[in-house]
């Protein structure tokens, strides 16, 4: 090929200033500290970089979340202590047998108002604020969840009395009649339960003490009543306890709410349907084992429902309930997911709600107790302010606050838990936070000692090309005529 | 033969006026050797053969040639060369104009290395998260938080809007204001040209330099849409000839590839785009040819012929399918401009919608963030803004869709940074892109098909026959025909064939599918009309057999569905995030196109200069080589003038 002068100059010009472009590059990236300044350099490893800087931006918002976490979980936990604090003090104080003091109504009323004070103190610890938010409250934070009376009789959370009953329960009965003839030694009566487990129980009648009734009991309605509850309980249905009374087998609902109904999050459902009942028959046994049908005596089922109805607060019991269930997710990054049903999975967050009265409880128990302990301590002073002291009643309210202590002393486990969890989450998160940085260095930064020696590398190259200029473009012939 | 006694210096001068101008047009070459389009010049030489013969001839003596003669001053340029530079000018052209276009595009998208949309979306979910925290849930500053944050990403992509407007308003300026007119300048200078060398040539002049002119304008009208370029001899009588420049576009245009002529000799077409009545330019972009040889007086869009879509390469290729092509959007395969457009308003509509949709209280009232500020029910970059009522705090971010949710149940905040966050969306191109689809399902019982001779169907009036033959000759075998798809598809066929222009008919099973050739709704952009009805009977020679072969069709066809196109499909981030991907993509792609082009051009560049171009070198050889023979010559003329000096004054003195 011939070889021309502008050739020669074109050429040099385009690799010069492709080497300028390179010298221009390296020296951006050594300055900026970035491998990659626009999308088209290395559109994956920018997309990388897009999709890291998202990470780290959340995992910011995690870690703010976890170390706010920690401060709101503190501060539960600060409500918890002192509700413990009252609540030994009175368990340790204020027993029955500290009221039965000689010094009599004087020392009493003292002790009274004292109890009185410490109501009130509970009631202010329960009503603390973080930022602007009570802790306690559940999902109501800007409200103050716990009201009590002037009077101290009533407490209520978010404008519900505390005191109310449960649910009324599903109560079914059934008769066992007995209409001709009697249970003979040896026999076996069988009851069936209702379909869909349609099992079968077996009671044997056996004089001699190895079977589950005598010839006796077995001819008493009432006995067999018993033995059959005993037999069924337990088995034949979870959601019902089966007992006797008289001659009637009684199905007791173990949840409170009307059949089929739905409360809170599906574990604490009444039952969903009515329990079927049962049919009874009987044989004989021969000894050898050969069973013949009894035709002598009848024994059928009753078909007669009853249910009994609560004592009060239905609607208020459901909207404690409602509230005892309360939630308040953030999220850490666990993937939060939702369930079909538009509400969190509760794995997939965190959830930092303590409504107040799961603390202190509500409710009236089986007793007529009320579970909660600042109304056991209301109802305390006002024994204590009454002129004759009862001492049992007394004393049955000062084993309940007991027992209640205990259940308080278990939410402050759960809290320090809760608080574990939310410390190695926070671990969690600055490590992956290391993480996310070292990767986006090497997704789109540079490796320093690399960058700097591809920089020198390319200011040499523009320099060398330079020299090269000079000494191609000038010289030609011309310069070695001789003129 | 007696030689004349002088005839040597004739020669000697000859030799000297030969080198001298010899060295003339090394001077010339020398003096451009920097001049842009210089092709170097050669003199031409020959030499003088001895004259005739003379009636004295005589075989002792030898026939010397009678000096050099000077047959002109030509070109060394290779007509090959040109045109493959051409070729790749016109293709260099496009990946240039792409490319400084996408750049521009670039600096509104790319996210890379600067905080913009992507970084603010982050921001509305970190103070969505803020606001999904019982301590302030329930206080306004963190809701105002929130709509801030929106107000800041909601700036952004009005900025994002305008400069892509800019972007485009830029590159209709420019096709205004710089393309078309730098065209139809250049045109008027090739025909100035075409004239003044004529001119020349007619005199006898090989008017080199204004070749050199004429074949930068050429080049350069190359860069705008490819061109062929080939010269016609033109003999003007009493010996003279003179080349005729012929510049041809090749198009194609309705399916037929043409070439149309821009240039023939002084006659010259001239290229223009659609206007508005204000004179801009009409979008989409239209251009128009009026050839060289249509003397028409109508103006260039009113006479000329409609290459828009027809010429493969070159600058208005690139410009022209930025502006009017937005690949998915309009079922093109280019991205240009609108592609980018398109794509970002549909993200900020799938925004806006949504998060309006989340914002609904437990009585599944609406309660709207964003609303257009057009009154459109779509939301695009442009006419997106924070609802007057959220602004004034009438509309809150709705923090609980449950019923008599306390006052900081937040459940529904965790949904709205859900779907921000993970939520995989399908992002779809509506309106445009949409592609009618009908359906029409053939009950078909298969049965006997002895005798049957054909299958018929009627459009209309007309009628098209299958043709039943066990010989392979016809349509379907008899046995065939016991298949229901079998036949379905045979049916589909026919009709495909025969009707319907705007529709591909093709079977499903034994459900006839009619897919509009063309996006848009029918009656629109897209298909005219819905496809026809048609009815089937079927054709037994005699008569038809105990269950025979039974088609029941639906003569009505409906339609399925308007074929929503799939853009993309992942989280909101991932979709933004796609748009700067897919431009990093683009972007790196033409630029290595672009490369290609240019190594290649370089290379013909270089071959080109191989042949055309000065060398410094070789003509200061040459001036060395022509002060040599100048000095040889005068030697000639010293030898001749010694020897006649001697014959003259130094003969026939003997004994003086």
């Amino acid at each position: 090929m011939r070889i021309t002068t502008n050739m020669i100059r074109r050429n040099y010009q385009n690799n010069l200033s492709s080497t300028l472009g390179g010298l221009e590059l390296s020296r951006r990236q050594v300055e900026t500290g970035r491998r990659v300044a626009y999308a088209y350099e290395d559109p994956s490893s920018a997309y990388k970089g897009a999709v890291l800087e998202r990470r780290y931006a959340r995992n910011a918002d995690y870690t703010d979340s976890t170390k706010n976490g920690k401060k709101w979980l503190s501060s539960q936990e600060g409500v918890l202590d002192s509700l413990n604090d009252d609540a030994v003090n009175i368990v340790e104080n204020f027993s029955v047998s500290a009221m039965s003091d000689p010094s009599g109504d004087v020392g009493r009323e003292a002790y009274a108002k004292q109890l009185r004070e410490i109501q009130k103190n509970m009631v202010f610890a329960l009503n603390t604020q973080y930022g602007d938010a009570y802790v306690m409250a559940g999902n109501d934070g800007m409200n103050p969840p716990f009201v009590l009376s002037e009077d101290g009789k009533t407490l209520t959370y978010r404008g519900v009395d505390v005191d109310v009953a449960e649910n009324p329960k599903a109560i079914y009965s059934y008769d066992i009649k007995t209409d001709t003839g009697s249970y003979r030694d040896s026999d076996v009566i069988t009851v069936t339960g209702a379909a869909p487990a349609s099992k079968t129980y077996d009671l044997y009648v056996r004089d001699d003490g190895t079977g589950d009734i005598t010839t006796a009991e077995a001819n008493d309605p009432q006995q067999l009543a018993k033995a059959i509850a005993k037999k069924m309980d337990g088995k034949e249905s979870e959601e019902y306890t089966i007992t006797a009374e008289g001659n009637k087998i009684i199905y007791t609902a173990k949840n409170g709410g009307a059949i089929g109904d739905t409360i809170g999050d599906g574990t604490k459902n009444p039952p969903a349907a009515a329990p079927g009942g049962f049919t009874i028959t009987s044989a004989h046994d021969d000894g050898n084992g050969n069973l013949t049908p009894n035709t002598n005596v009848q024994t059928m089922t009753g078909s007669q429902v009853e249910v009994q109805q609560g004592v009060t607060g239905t609607e208020e019991y459901k909207e404690l309930y409602k509230f005892s269930q309360e939630k308040a997710y953030i999220d850490l990054g666990f993937g939060m997911k939702f369930d079909t049903e538009g509400n969190v999975i509760p794995s997939s967050a965190f959830d930092t709600a303590l409504p107040g009265i799961n603390v202190v409880g509500f409710g009236i128990d089986d007793d007529g107790l009320s579970n909660n302990m600042i109304s056991l301590v209301g109802q305390m002073a006002e024994i204590l302010e009454q002129d004759e002291f009862d001492s049992d009643a007394y004393g049955t309210l000062w084993m309940k606050l007991k027992s209640q202590t205990n259940e308080l002393q278990n939410e402050s486990t759960t809290i320090g838990a809760k608080y574990n969890l939310l410390e190695t989450t926070e671990d969690r998160l600055s490590e992956e936070k290391l993480h996310i940085e070292e990767q986006y260095k090497d997704t789109v930064g540079i490796e320093e000692a690399d960058a700097i020696t591809n920089f020198v590398y390319a200011q040499y190259v523009y320099n060398v090309a330079l020299k090269i200029g000079t000494n191609i473009i000038n010289p030609s012939l011309l310069d070695f005529m001789n003129s | 033969m007696l030689r004349a006694t002088f005839s040597g210096f004739n020669m000697s001068m000859l030799a000297l006026m030969a080198s001298q101008r010899a060295l003339d047009v090394t001077g010339q070459n020398l003096s451009n050797v920097n001049t842009a389009g210089y092709t170097r010049q050669r003199l031409d030489l020959s030499s003088i053969s001895p004259a005739g013969h003379s009636i004295a001839n005589s075989p002792y003596d030898a026939k010397v040639g009678q000096g050099v003669r000077m047959d002109g001053v030509s070109q060394i340029r290779d007509p090959f060369l040109d045109n493959q530079y051409r070729n790749q000018l016109a293709k260099m052209g496009t990946a240039d104009a792409t490319t400084s276009i996408l750049q521009e595009i670039r600096n509104v998208f790319d996210e890379t290395d600067k905080e913009a949309v992507r970084v603010q979306l982050s921001d509305i979910v970190s103070q969505l998260d803020n606001l999904a925290h019982t301590e302030s849930a329930g206080t306004s500053s963190a809701d105002a938080l929130v709509r801030s944050a929106c107000e800041v990403l909601l700036n952004t992509i009005h900025q994002n809007a305008s400069d892509m407007e800019d972007v485009r308003g830029d590159l209709l300026e420019k096709l205004e204001t710089s393309v078309i007119p730098d065209i139809d300048g250049l045109l008027r200078d090739i025909k100035e040209l075409n004239q003044s060398i004529k001119n020349t040539q007619v005199l006898g002049n090989p008017a080199l330099e204004l070749q050199d002119q004429r074949n930068e304008l050429i080049d350069e009208l190359a860069t705008y849409l490819p061109i062929e370029v080939s010269y016609k001899e033109l003999n003007l009588g009493a010996g003279i000839k003179v080349d005729t420049l012929q510049v041809a576009v090749p198009v194609t245009v309705n399916g037929q590839k043409k070439k149309l002529s821009l240039i023939d000799d002084t006659d010259i077409g001239s290229i223009d785009v659609k206007r508005n009545g204000d004179g801009s330019i009409q979008e989409p972009v239209q251009l128009f040819l009026k050839e060289a040889t249509d003397t028409s007086a109508g103006s260039t869009v009113d006479t000329g012929v409609d290459i828009t879509e027809g010429f493969d390469n070159g600058v208005l290729r690139g410009d022209i399918d930025m502006l009017n092509k937005s690949e998915v959007f309009d079922g093109t395969d280019i991205r240009g401009i609108g592609y980018y457009e398109s794509s970002f308003d549909m993200w900020v509509n799938e925004f806006a919608k949504k998060m309006n949709e989340l914002n609904v209280d437990a009585d599944g009232n609406k309660h709207d963030l964003f609303t257009t500020s057009d009154g459109s029910d779509k939301f695009t970059a442009s006419n997106i803004k924070v609802s007057d009522e959220w602004m004034k705090g009438e509309v809150k971010i709705t923090l609980s869709t449950e019923e008599n949710a306390g006052s900081t149940a937040y459940d529904n905040v965790l949904r709205m940074m859900k779907y921000l966050q993970s939520d995989r969306i399908e992002y779809t191109a509506s309106g445009d892109s949409a592609r009618a689809i009908y359906t029409s399902e053939l009950k078909i019982t298969p049965g006997d098909t002895t005798g049957l001779n054909s299958i018929d169907v009627q459009v209309g009036t007309d009628m098209y026959s299958i043709d039943i033959k066990n010989d392979g000759s016809g349509d379907l075998t008899s046995k065939e025909a016991t298949d229901p798809e079998k036949v379905a598809a045979a049916i589909a066929k026919k009709l495909n064939d025969n009707t319907n222009q705007d529709y591909t008919i093709t079977a499903e099973g034994t459900t006839l599918v009619f897919t509009a050739k063309s996006t848009g709704e029918v009656g629109q952009k897209g298909p005219a009309a819905a496809p026809v009805s048609y009815s089937i009977t079927q054709n037994y020679i005699p008569a038809p057999p105990v269950n025979s072969l039974v088609i029941i069709s639906n003569p009505s066809v409906d339609e399925k569905a308007k074929g929503e196109d799939s853009v993309f499909v992942g989280t909101m981030f991932e979709c933004y995030d796609n748009i700067q991907t897919t431009l990093g993509i683009e972007e790196k792609a033409y630029k290595a196109i672009y490369q290609n082009h240019e190594t290649v051009l370089n290379q013909i560049a270089d071959s080109k200069d191989s042949v055309s171009s000065v060398s410094v070198d070789e003509e200061v050889m040459n001036l060395m080589r022509f002060s040599q023979s100048y000095n040889a010559a005068s030697r000639v003329m010293t030898t001749m003038d010694e020897i006649l000096d001697k014959l003259i004054n130094g003969t026939g003195v003997v004994g003086r």
